[in-house]
């Protein structure tokens, strides 16, 4: 038994070994281990959060972290439209707003969960629609035109007062119920903001292992050849950007609820560069960047007092600094270095299998 | 006839502006081909460098003015040394948002020195008035309308006419064969990237007096300036110049006749719709836009 053949994370190595088939079940094998492994890691960053969750003391720290759920479920959505698709979208906080007000407007009469439902059908079908009058535009062309989008969106949201409210403010008054379960207080909406993003990541966690997330991939990377290979680039990125959307659209029906307030300003283009900071400082291309863009975000200025006052200046400057040092983000840091222990590690097996190969 | 000159002047001077402030990305995305997302905050620096120099040294603005320039050139070089020179060989998508970041970085320092209260920039001729056809044009738009067709000559001068504006050009269409070339196409990023600043500045003094100076004035005027050369497609300059005029006037047009509170979405629009009908813009066609 060669060393090649236990270590399934080289792929050189077992291509190495000659054998085709085992090369092929290499990779399905190493595929399936990192999906698995990738359901470890969902169960155990929601481990995680609700440790966190308990260790909170008071309502103020749930508050914040409440709104970093809200961040981290629309930044998924973000990460997918930027990092795995590569599309430049300017849009996402004006879907967000969107999804917010929709919420808001719906939950006058009715409850929390149609006030979500309408949210999800009208920020998908208005960004499939937005999408679908670009279908021609170059991608360049594309960001461009949701920057436009974007400041429309926010002058309507003032400007429409029979869909907003007077002067684009609207409160939400109503309390979501889960099988009797009256989520009201902060921490209750930390709680519940969990299981929402635990059903994003499983979304994504799906989206990962079907067909759609390589052929995505192969469309952000190589357009040409994926068309080539019969790929549909527009559609696939049409596909991607409402779900994406859709992302936007739950965090901002339940940014509304959370608030109980919103108005116009709140998703003009700051929020836009919030989210860019938070999929790029976080990773722009792991699932798992999100999460740890919002928790940078949104916890850091409550947490440094100082960095309060220029946390503007800290984020636009952490946004270059990440870009041109760590391009994968906060989270290919991490990875990296998780890498480079493999790397290591394998460096030394290889060699151990060298030296037993000489000697034989 | 004489509202009409008027409301027609001042419409004109107003995409001069928007012309202005697209010829910075213009002229870097001719060289780089990469869209400068900093402009809009490079405006508003110029903007800011021209109250400081005139206001707060007491500098006449005939030595303030060049001295601006001159500093909004070493920025633009800057830049390029942050975001454009060791981001070569990733995405161009990467490339933009870093230069976006740029852009945030110069607007938050602006934000800690300055505040958020307006400052006045007073313009060039205060309170002239020009009588034209029967028309009373401020000076001030003559002004600006004639700083604009300058640059705007100098620059397709440049570009058409010389053996720099044909390194430019060729830098842009395969920088690896042009470097083969020998042209020396690090110096001409640095260059491209200098003269984007340089024209951002006379972009920022030129805008600096028609309102009051905020430290978010450059990027609304980017995003109006996005729309012009989107309309005209992107990378061509008379075509920018006629999308800027459209512009100008469809949203002089639009406060005069249409629904006031919808106004400042007309252009923008436009431009979607423009995007949406002739994707590669009305006069488009030839210039591929990449990223």
């Amino acid at each position: 038994v060669s060393a090649s053949e236990n270590d399934l994370d080289s792929l050189d190595a077992t291509a190495a070994s000659g054998e085709i088939p085992s090369a092929v079940d290499g990779i399905w094998r190493r595929r399936r281990r990192a999906e698995h492994g990738q359901l470890g890691q969902i169960a155990g960053v929601t481990v995680l959060l609700v440790v966190v969750g308990l260790l909170a003391s008071n309502d103020y720290q749930y508050t914040v972290l409440g709104l970093m759920m809200i961040y981290a479920i629309a930044g998924i959505g973000f990460y997918l439209i930027l990092g795995m698709s590569g599309q430049f979208a300017f849009s996402h906080a004006a879907t967000l707003g969107l999804g917010a007000y929709t919420a808001a407007f719906v939950s006058r009469d009715h409850g929390f969960w149609l006030s979500l439902l309408a949210a999800l059908v009208v920020c998908a079908v208005i960004s499939a629609a937005f999408k679908l009058l670009l279908w021609r535009a170059s991608d360049f062309y594309f960001g461009i035109a949701t920057l436009g989008l974007a400041e429309i969106a926010v002058i309507v949201f003032q400007a429409w007062q029979w869909f907003t409210g007077p002067a684009g403010n609207a409160n939400i008054l109503t309390v979501p119920n889960v099988f009797g379960w009256q989520v009201n207080s902060p921490s209750d909406y930390y709680w519940f903001f969990i299981g929402f993003f635990l059903v994003g990541m499983l979304v994504v966690y799906f989206f990962r292992s079907s067909a759609m997330y390589r052929e995505t991939i192969a469309v952000r990377d190589k357009p040409l050849t994926a068309a080539g290979l019969g790929i549909r680039n527009t559609r696939n990125q049409l596909v991607v950007y409402v779900i994406g959307s859709c992302y936007a659209a739950v965090a901002g029906a339940l940014f509304a609820q959370d608030q109980g307030f919103i108005s116009a300003s709140s998703f003009d283009l700051n929020l836009g560069i919030d989210l860019f900071v938070v999929v790029i400082v976080g990773g722009m291309y792991s699932m798992w960047g999100a999460l740890i863009g919002a928790a940078f975000v949104v916890v850091l200025p409550q947490v440094i007092q100082s960095a309060q006052n220029y946390s503007q200046l800290i984020f636009a400057t952490l946004l270059v600094v990440t870009i041109v040092l760590l391009p994968g983000g906060l989270m290919g840091l991490v990875g990296g270095l998780g890498q480079r222990a493999r790397r290591m590690a394998g460096r030394v097996t290889s060699r151990k299998a060298a030296d037993g190969g000489t000697r034989a | 006839v004489g509202t009409f000159v008027t409301v027609f002047v001042s419409g004109v001077s107003l995409g001069s502006i928007s012309a202005l402030v697209a010829l910075g990305f213009i002229v870097t995305y001719k060289a780089t081909g990469i869209i400068n997302f900093a402009q809009g905050a490079l405006v508003t620096l110029g903007g800011f460098f021209g109250f400081w120099l005139t206001q707060q040294v007491g500098m006449p603005w005939w030595a303030g003015y060049p001295i601006v320039l001159v500093l909004m050139f070493i920025v633009g070089v800057v830049i390029q040394l942050v975001v454009h020179a060791p981001l070569r060989g990733r995405s161009e998508l990467v490339v933009v948002i870093a230069t976006l970041g740029v852009g945030l970085v110069i607007q938050a320092v602006l934000l800690e020195i300055y505040g958020t209260e307006t400052r006045n920039l007073p313009a060039l001729l205060p309170g002239t008035v020009v009588h034209f056809l029967g028309a009373d044009l401020a000076a001030y738009d003559l002004i600006v309308i004639g700083v604009s067709i300058v640059a705007i000559a100098l620059l397709m001068v440049m570009f058409n006419v010389t053996q720099l504006g044909r390194q430019f050009r060729a830098a842009s269409l395969d920088p690896e064969v042009a470097q083969l070339q020998g042209i020396p196409v690090r110096l001409i990023s640095m260059f491209a990237f200098g003269l984007g600043g340089l024209l951002a500045g006379v972009a920022g003094l030129m805008l600096a007096p028609t309102s009051s100076l905020d430290t978010s004035i450059g990027f609304t005027a980017m995003i109006s300036a996005f729309a012009a050369a989107v309309i005209g497609g992107f990378g061509r300059f008379t075509g920018v110049i006629i999308g800027a005029l459209a512009l100008g006037l469809v949203e002089q047009l639009g406060a005069q006749y249409v629904a006031y509170q919808y106004q400042a979405v007309y252009p923008f629009a436009l431009m979607i719709l423009v995007v949406v009908i002739a994707p590669r813009g009305i006069l488009g066609g030839q210039s591929r836009v990449r990223v």
